[in-house]
């Protein structure tokens, strides 16, 4: 089942009356499970393409299926809604809430949820352990590393179980070695728990561990194929 | 989202940011202290107007001189119309009005013992101790012989006896007024303060002595009590006055008259306009602080929503909704009202409190309340303030575009 399908997808924005194209009529399938990386250099457009794919942006044209769902049909709180259940974020700049704890913050997104307040402590020491942040929890954000921060964000994006993340440059304030912790914790996510990942990314070695990677240029598709060698990381967790 | 997130995530954010909540807070706890410490010294102000003029009694009338203008105000050109001879005619009506006396009043310096004072000289009657309901500590007040005789007899206030002979009996002694000497033949009990006067620093003498002494010609307002409706003998009164003072007016226009008669009734009237002009004037003011306030609270809310353009971003991106940060920020806007606005009835009160400790000992008779109108005004306001300041940041908070907020690092 493909849970993102795009056809003849077209963004452009207008400023003033000046008409900027950014996607030209792009069409793909993201198949449910899929570790897809988007790459191209920067101007591409696949942030542009992130965020319509995220339901965080609207396409100027063309359809964008989520679960067979026509997207651009929704309005603004079912849109919310979608990005609250079906999508998880997780950005290069961390956005994690200041001089606030790790558990406030991977609660976060609960508070724009039905879930029940007695489930929630359970729900998100579930997503910090899986991060391997179990005993940071009552730490506030501005305690940790970098590379804390970012698999805070990543417990952050897990909390709702949502069937597809996306990783917008996720490694790009990172440090080799936190960088491939972040890596490894999103590959196990795809393997283990089966979610769709979405990373973007402009880096080769990064994009390594997908398995299929799409490559924008100019607003167009310029590649589309799986990774020949991808890049396993086994094993426990980088410590 | 639920009431109970939205208070939490909204106080959370109070408190990361504490500082500015607190400066906020601030200028909200002084426009509300402002609007609390005004309206409680006015009602104070009120109720103690309103306590010394009910303390002249109801069965009591003043008769002024001059005539009573259109406006209802009393003529700002005193007539000097009111004599002994009005007074002499009055006491003849004692069937139904048992007491009449009039006040004379001169500053002088009295000296007595070494002591010297600058003090308010009352020239008066006998029937002025029956009509106030006072008691004599020793002695006796003016009696009519001393009217008739113009005797230099002078009966002092409580507090003014004490401090002139302390321990020591002022009965019989000699006092000099201005470059006059009396005797002393009384001296009253504690009376306290009445119609803005207080009594106990008086010195009475024979309206007829002062009209000699001072070269004074008439009274100032002439005192009756009487046990007819205050109607029917302020027409009764009315009357005898225009007769008295050859005036031809059958049509009972006051306009006419070169006296007036007034009552407990028609003075708190005249004091309820007075002291309800204060209460606008001082609750403008404090309208205006409230305001100042109120711009500050928008001001810093403006400055929160830039600030936190990617937090806003961020709460989108996992799923808040349009009116879920609307809410979020309308919310930290009223807690840091409802808060301040607290705070401010408490300090304002407080303020008042103290005032009005500062005031009595200047002006004993003054009662503290905690103005509940104000409180309630308080709080009703600054949460108003809360939601109308603090609803344009909100909105524009809302409206931020997911993308763009998240862009804003």
């Amino acid at each position: 089942m493909d849970v993102i399908k795009i056809e003849k997808l077209t963004k452009q924005y207008e400023n003033d009356e000046v008409v900027t194209p950014v996607l030209f009529g792009l069409d793909f399938t993201i198949p449910a499970g899929q570790f897809i990386a988007i790459m191209g250099p920067s101007g591409s457009g696949k942030s542009t393409l992130m965020h319509i794919l995220g339901f965080l942006d609207t396409l100027t044209e063309g359809r964008y299926l989520f679960e067979d769902q026509d997207v651009s049909k929704l309005d603004d709180d079912v849109l919310a809604r979608m990005r609250g259940e079906k999508v998880g974020f997780i950005f290069q700049a961390f956005n994690l809430l200041p001089k606030t704890t790790v558990f406030d913050n991977v609660m976060l997104p609960l508070l724009y949820s039905d879930v029940p307040l007695a489930k929630r402590r359970d729900m998100a020491m579930e997503a910090i352990e899986s991060v391997g942040l179990a005993h940071r929890a009552n730490n506030l954000s501005n305690q940790l590393s970098g590379g804390e921060r970012q698999r805070v964000a990543i417990a952050r994006a897990l909390i709702r179980k949502p069937p597809v993340i996306f990783a917008d440059e996720p490694t790009g304030n990172l440090d080799s070695k936190s960088g491939a912790q972040v890596m490894q914790i999103l590959q196990r996510l795809n393997i283990d728990k089966g979610h769709t990942i979405v990373l973007v990314t402009h880096e080769t070695y990064t994009a390594e561990h997908a398995e299929r990677v799409l490559r924008l240029k100019d607003g167009l598709i310029q590649s589309d194929e799986p990774v020949k060698h991808r890049c396993l990381a086994t094993g426990e967790l980088i410590k | 989202m639920l009431w109970r997130d939205l208070a939490d995530s909204s106080w959370q954010s109070l408190i990361r940011t504490r500082n500015r909540s607190l400066l906020t807070m601030f200028g909200i706890v002084v426009g509300i202290a402002a609007v609390i410490l005004s309206l409680s010294i006015g009602e104070a102000a009120q109720s103690f107007i309103l306590s010394q003029i009910s303390s002249f009694g109801s069965d009591k009338l003043i008769i002024h001189p001059g005539p009573k203008t259109q406006t209802e105000n009393p003529s700002p050109f005193v007539e000097e119309s009111l004599v002994m001879k009005d007074i002499k005619r009055l006491k003849k009506e004692s069937a139904w009005m048992p007491m009449v006396s009039g006040e004379m009043m001169q500053s002088d310096m009295i000296v007595g013992e070494g002591v010297s004072k600058n003090i308010s000289l009352l020239g008066t009657l006998p029937d002025e101790i029956l009509i106030g309901g006072y008691d004599m500590l020793q002695g006796n007040f003016i009696t009519d012989s001393d009217v008739e005789s113009h005797t230099r007899s002078v009966v002092l206030g409580y507090s003014l006896a004490d401090e002139i002979f302390g321990q020591a009996s002022p009965l019989g002694q000699s006092v000099k007024v201005g470059s006059n000497t009396y005797r002393v033949i009384g001296v009253m009990d504690k009376a306290g303060t009445q119609f803005f006067q207080n009594l106990d620093e008086l010195a009475y003498i024979p309206a007829t002595t002062m009209i000699d002494l001072y070269g004074k010609k008439s009274f100032e307002y002439l005192i009756a009590k009487t046990n007819l409706p205050l109607d029917e003998s302020a027409r009764r009164i009315e009357d005898i006055m225009r007769e008295q003072h050859d005036i031809d007016n059958p049509t009972g226009d006051l306009a006419k008259d070169d006296f007036f008669v007034m009552t407990q009734a028609d003075a708190i009237k005249t004091v309820s306009q007075v002291t309800s002009v204060l209460q606008i004037l001082l609750s403008s003011i404090a309208a205006i602080s409230l305001l100042v306030g109120g711009i500050g609270i928008m001001n810093i809310m403006f400055v929160s929503v830039t600030e936190r353009v990617s937090e806003i971003g961020l709460r989108k991106a996992i799923g808040a909704r349009y009116k879920d940060v609307l809410r979020q920020f309308l919310t930290e806007a009223t807690i840091l009202t409802i808060v301040g606005g607290i705070a401010g009835i408490i300090l304002g009160s407080l303020l008042a409190f103290i005032a009005i400790q500062v005031i009595n000992y200047y002006q004993p008779g003054w009662v503290f309340t905690v103005s509940w109108v104000g409180a309630l005004l308080g709080v009703a306001v600054s949460s108003i303030i809360g939601l109308t300041f603090g609803y344009l940041p909100a909105r524009k908070a809302a409206k931020l575009s997911p993308i763009e907020a998240l862009r804003a690092e």
